[in-house]
């Protein structure tokens, strides 16, 4: 009895003197990742809604009944940016199906359907195919259009040149923005009336 | 044993990697380009070095039944340590190792050393051995994505966190991206395990053992 | 119901925990020279994965989450998985003789297989409710034994092939663990989602 109680407090010791250093540690780099992780987002949102001078997110209550809508499960966040009090557009976080998985996307768009902006945040594409989404030449591909109708790609009748040999990658990053146009519509935005 | 002998052995005659093949999933998983390698080696040699020495403290004092849950606390803590300095100021580093830095935790390696050394020696020989396996892990990574990293990419040496874009060998179009995959992973190390046993046996023939 | 079938398919194929995401390679050599083996040791980690996957869940849920200390993850996540593992193995020597006999040596070794504090973290990360959890570990230790199994059976062949010397053991099962790997590619562009009607 006395031999359990002895492993049993070695062991306890060990724990707490564990825990306590780790508390340190983390009180001391948490301070650094909170900073760095929302300094991210802010450069992230500044980039793909350079109209914006302020970002204010859409509450989770909000975020909730948006998503009550099977079409909008994808949407993980919603920021509206403002100019001199008026909305200039919003920023939203999706999720599109790409080829090997989700792409992750930040999208900027203003209340006339334009695209101003796009940034792939994660993805799980074919490196050297699917994976070139990532890259400034095709992103620049989707900004500056929208407007009056959705995008699609070039093997789709649309106006998007696709990525030869990533089809449904290319497909899949179409698909993230046109959520993010029924989304400023379903939000009432379009058309540039304030809510 | 001495502690420069304690050192020596984990480069070369007992490399984890090459000598022993323990920890392999690391190896293979981050050896995508030569600054994750290093990066995580240095990790490991961190936590290495950390845990032999407190394990090598306490040796006395820690009752042989409960050894390993009382070495995996320890080992557990310096990685956490690892993990969340690193997220600090290496965040680009630490995206791309991911899950693969809070499992150096169960690195067959880091308990290895600890039950077969740190245990049984003081602490000046368990640093140096500590020193010396986690060196030579990283020499391994090292050595494995300087092949896969030119390969694969087409770039040598990029290391997005010193904002270093690396050097260009040749163009993206020429790289075989299947070498960054699992499968290049797994034939490249096989086929480098493969050489260095040439090289060994080659040498053990010439003495005549 | 679809969302588990999605995830069943994904993590035992599509991202397959030895093939795709590489993890629990030194168990997945050391422990397949022969079928008989290999599904011993599959049985273990399918078991031990599942049972992992809710117990970490509750513990991040109930008492990570709450008291604010995601930090100590790794420390405490590793300590149950410790804990669970002996408790399995004491249970089980109890209870079935028979299911000891077979899986008794393998238990010990599961802690260190980075599979099971790997499909823990995977939850996490991913966000699972404690099915999806307990579903994700099931499929990860599903598509580590289809993994170790396949690959038992083209060793037991191998032994009749003449490898040269210095390809011998580790480097000649590492390449041919690659060309498998190879082969798991091919689920890669496999659209789980559309498969399942989702």
């Amino acid at each position: 009895m006395r031999d359990v109680l002895k492993l049993g407090l070695v062991l306890m010791v060990i724990c707490a003197v564990s825990g306590g250093l780790l508390a340190y540690v983390h009180g001391v780099t948490s301070e650094i990742i909170d900073e760095r992780k929302a300094q991210e987002v802010a450069d992230a949102m500044r980039v793909v809604l350079p109209a914006a001078e302020s970002f204010e997110k859409l509450s989770d209550d909000e975020l909730a009944s948006i998503k009550a809508d099977p079409k909008f499960v994808d949407v993980d966040e919603v920021y509206e940016g403002a100019h001199d009090g008026s909305l200039v557009g919003i920023v939203a976080k999706v999720q599109s199906p790409g080829y090997g998985g989700k792409i992750s996307l930040l999208v900027g768009m203003d209340p006339d359907l334009t695209v101003t902006g796009l940034q792939v945040l994660g993805h799980s594409e074919t490196p050297g195919l699917g994976a070139n989404i990532a890259k400034p030449e095709f992103i620049s591909e989707f900004i500056g259009r929208g407007g009056s109708h959705p995008l699609a790609v070039d093997k789709d009748g649309g106006e998007i040149s696709a990525i030869s040999g990533a089809t449904i990658s290319s497909r899949g990053m179409g698909k993230g923005v046109n959520l993010v146009r029924d989304l400023v519509n379903a939000l009432g935005i379009a058309g540039g009336v304030g809510r | 044993m001495s502690p420069l002998t304690a050192f020596t052995n984990g480069i070369y005659k007992e490399n984890p990697i090459f000598r022993l093949v323990l920890g392999l999933c690391p190896t293979i998983a981050v050896s995508l380009a030569v600054s994750n390698g290093i990066g995580m080696g240095l990790a490991a040699t961190f936590v290495l070095v950390g845990s032999n020495l407190i394990i090598s403290l306490l040796r006395k004092l820690i009752p042989s039944e409960i050894r390993i849950p009382c070495f995996i606390v320890v080992i557990a803590t310096f990685v956490t340590i690892v993990d969340l300095t690193m997220e600090a100021y290496l965040p680009q580093l630490h995206q791309v190792l991911g899950v693969f830095v809070p499992l150096i935790v169960v690195n067959c390696i880091i308990l290895a050393r600890a039950e077969a050394f740190a245990s049984k020696n003081g602490p000046g020989a368990s640093i140096m051995d500590g020193l010396g396996m986690g060196l030579g892990f990283t020499l391994a990574l090292a050595a494995i994505s300087i092949i896969r990293e030119p390969l694969g990419t087409g770039v040598i040496f990029a290391a997005p966190d010193l904002g270093f874009d690396g050097i260009r060998l040749f163009p993206a179009e020429y790289a075989a991206s299947v070498v960054t995959q699992p499968v290049g992973g797994f034939i490249i190390f096989g086929l480098l395990l493969g050489l260095v046993n040439l090289i060994t046996m080659k040498k053990n023939d010439k003495h005549g053992c | 119901m679809r969302q588990l079938l999605v995830i069943l398919f994904s993590q035992a194929l599509v991202n397959n925990f030895m093939l795709s995401r590489i993890l629990g390679t030194c168990p997945f050599i050391g422990v397949s020279q022969q079928v008989e083996t290999a599904t011993g040791m599959s049985l273990a980690v399918v078991f031990v994965m599942t049972v992992a996957s809710a117990i970490t869940w509750l513990v991040q849920n109930f008492i990570l989450n709450p008291l604010n200390m995601v930090y100590l993850q790794t420390v405490s996540f590793i300590l149950v998985i410790a804990a669970l593992v002996q408790l399995i193995e004491m249970v089980i020597r109890k209870s079935s003789p028979s299911l000891y006999r077979a899986l008794g040596i393998y238990l010990p070794l599961i802690t260190t297989n980075c599979a099971v504090l790997g499909v823990a973290i995977i939850n996490y990360q991913a966000n699972y409710t404690l099915l999806e959890s307990a579903v994700s570990g099931a499929a990860g230790g599903l598509g580590w034994a289809l993994a170790i199994i396949l690959f038992a059976a083209i060793r037991e062949r191998q032994r009749l092939a003449p490898v040269p010397r210095a390809m011998q053991g580790f480097p000649i099962a590492l390449v041919t663990t690659g060309l498998l790997a190879m082969a798991f590619l091919g689920f890669s562009g496999f659209d789980v989602a559309r498969f399942v009607g989702l």
